[in-house]
């Protein structure tokens, strides 16, 4: 395979099996929004307060899903491509091979049209798969905006939680629990990610 | 690659290519033929992905790419045809024919601008400039969808795996010595043919054609007398042998 395509198809396919993890965390922040949901209408009157929070928290987590989902597909598409790439970098490379052992037979003309015709769509094809990563690197942003907004939501539920009695207090403190757990989660694989991403950039730019 | 004109009347030739020295070791050497009728060409088992470079380079040598708008393929082997999604970059407006059976599966080499055209078992004539090529059915020699290619005008058969020898690199074009060649085909045809009854079959009906050379696919080209001597050894050789 060639640097580029070869790089961009193990990229993609390592994104999409961490995701993969990611997607399970996403699921269970929205499960343990829920739960918050339930026990909110359980503690009554003196939880009222915390609804909101809960409901902008159940609807961050499904924000989360999508995009990953989103940067699923993402990395699908780029995977399909750099598999594209590879092929016709392979054609490119056979006919060069063609051009030059046929140096000089009298029919040649129409084949190196070809091979200017062959590196023309190559170079077409990878800037399609650079785009395709900027979308994907753009969607992994978005992912930790997300992020940011659970922290902030977070740390008012937390207040919200003091305020109530021993009992409840529990309850809603386990949540908050696995609700940073499943987001720090998500958060480390967001980066591992972003690291592999701009590791794989640099080393496609300087070999190519 | 290495050319040669096996047969040459005004605009009709038949060209092998072979030999090829820059070939990477570890595959095995195939003949590839070129057949020029009116200015159209056809590529008879145009050969393995690694050999596409040198193959076209060579082709090039005699006639514009434009003008090869024909494929023929015996069977579904990656060193007769998986050059095809290579070819199918290269040729405008091609047909290849090829037995309907490996359809679905030599189209996995490539097969997106070259039309497929399904040969059936019977096997099938065409016109090809002024001459005629029939397909002869050669099923289980050694592909369970397999056929020869015979030139009426030339009176050339081309006969794929059938008649191949493993030779060493550089051997000669032209079967020398007869007897000695033999011991080049024995494990080849014992080993890689499967069925008595479908050689007997084949056998009838190439006697009934007017062979002046009988091509294969790999090894030396039969000439003349040494066609008939080949049916002869063919048919009291005991195939099928590894069971
Ligand atoms: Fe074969
Ligand atoms: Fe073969």
């Amino acid at each position: 395979m060639t640097e580029q395509g070869d790089r961009f198809f193990v990229l993609a396919v390592s994104i999409a099996a961490r995701l993969h993890d990611a997607l399970d965390d996403a699921r269970s922040i929205s499960l343990q929004a829920m739960n918050a949901q339930a026990s909110i209408a359980r503690a009554g009157e003196q939880s009222r307060a915390m609804e909101p929070i809960v409901d902008y928290m159940n609807g961050l987590s499904l924000s989360i899903i999508q995009l990953v989902q989103d940067v699923d597909d993402e990395a699908l598409l780029i995977s399909r491509e750099s598999l594209t790439e590879f092929r016709e970098s392979v054609a490119v490379e056979r006919f060069v091979d063609a051009v030059r052992l046929g140096q000089g037979a009298k029919h040649m003309d129409a084949i190196e049209a070809k091979v200017e015709l062959l590196r023309h769509n190559l170079t077409v094809i990878r800037q399609g798969t650079g785009k395709k990563i900027s979308v994907l690197i753009g969607l992994l942003s978005s992912i930790e905006t997300t992020l940011l907004s659970a922290n902030i939501v977070t740390s008012s539920f937390r207040i919200e939680v003091g305020k109530l009695d021993s009992e409840h207090k529990v309850t809603f403190e386990s949540l908050i629990g696995a609700f940073n757990t499943a987001t720090q989660n998500i958060r480390s694989v967001v980066n591992r990610c972003k690291a592999d991403l701009a590791t794989t950039r640099v080393l496609a730019t300087t070999k190519r | 690659m290495k050319a040669t004109k096996l047969f040459e009347h005004y605009d009709h030739e038949w060209i092998v290519f072979g030999r090829d020295p820059e070939k990477p070791t570890g595959i095995i050497d195939t003949n590839q033929y070129m057949i020029k009728a009116r200015g159209a060409a056809m590529l008879l088992d145009p050969g393995g992905v690694e050999l596409f470079a040198p193959m076209l380079a060579a082709v090039a040598q005699h006639v514009p790419i434009s003008s090869i708008k024909h494929l023929f393929a015996s069977h579904q082997d990656p060193d007769i045809i998986s050059s095809l999604g290579l070819w199918d970059k290269t040729l405008e407006g091609a047909t290849l024919y090829a037995p309907w059976i490996w359809e679905g599966f030599i189209k996995h080499f490539g097969c997106e601008a070259i039309v497929y055209d399904p040969l059936p078992d019977e096997g099938r004539t065409i016109r090809f400039g002024d001459t005629e090529l029939e397909f002869v059915p050669a099923h289980y020699l050694h592909s369970s969808g397999n056929f020869s290619v015979y030139d009426k005008s030339a009176k050339i058969l081309m006969s794929g795996d059938i008649g191949a020898a493993l030779l060493p690199d550089g051997a000669p074009f032209f079967v020398e010595d007869f007897d000695t060649h033999t011991s080049a085909m024995t494990m080849f045809h014992q080993r890689w043919m499967p069925s008595n009854k479908a050689k007997a079959a084949w056998i009838a009906r190439v006697r009934e054609l007017d062979v002046d050379y009988m091509a294969p696919q790999h090894g030396a080209i039969f000439k003349g007398e040494d066609v008939v001597r080949f049916l002869d050894w063919f048919d009291a050789l005991e195939v099928g042998i590894a069971v």
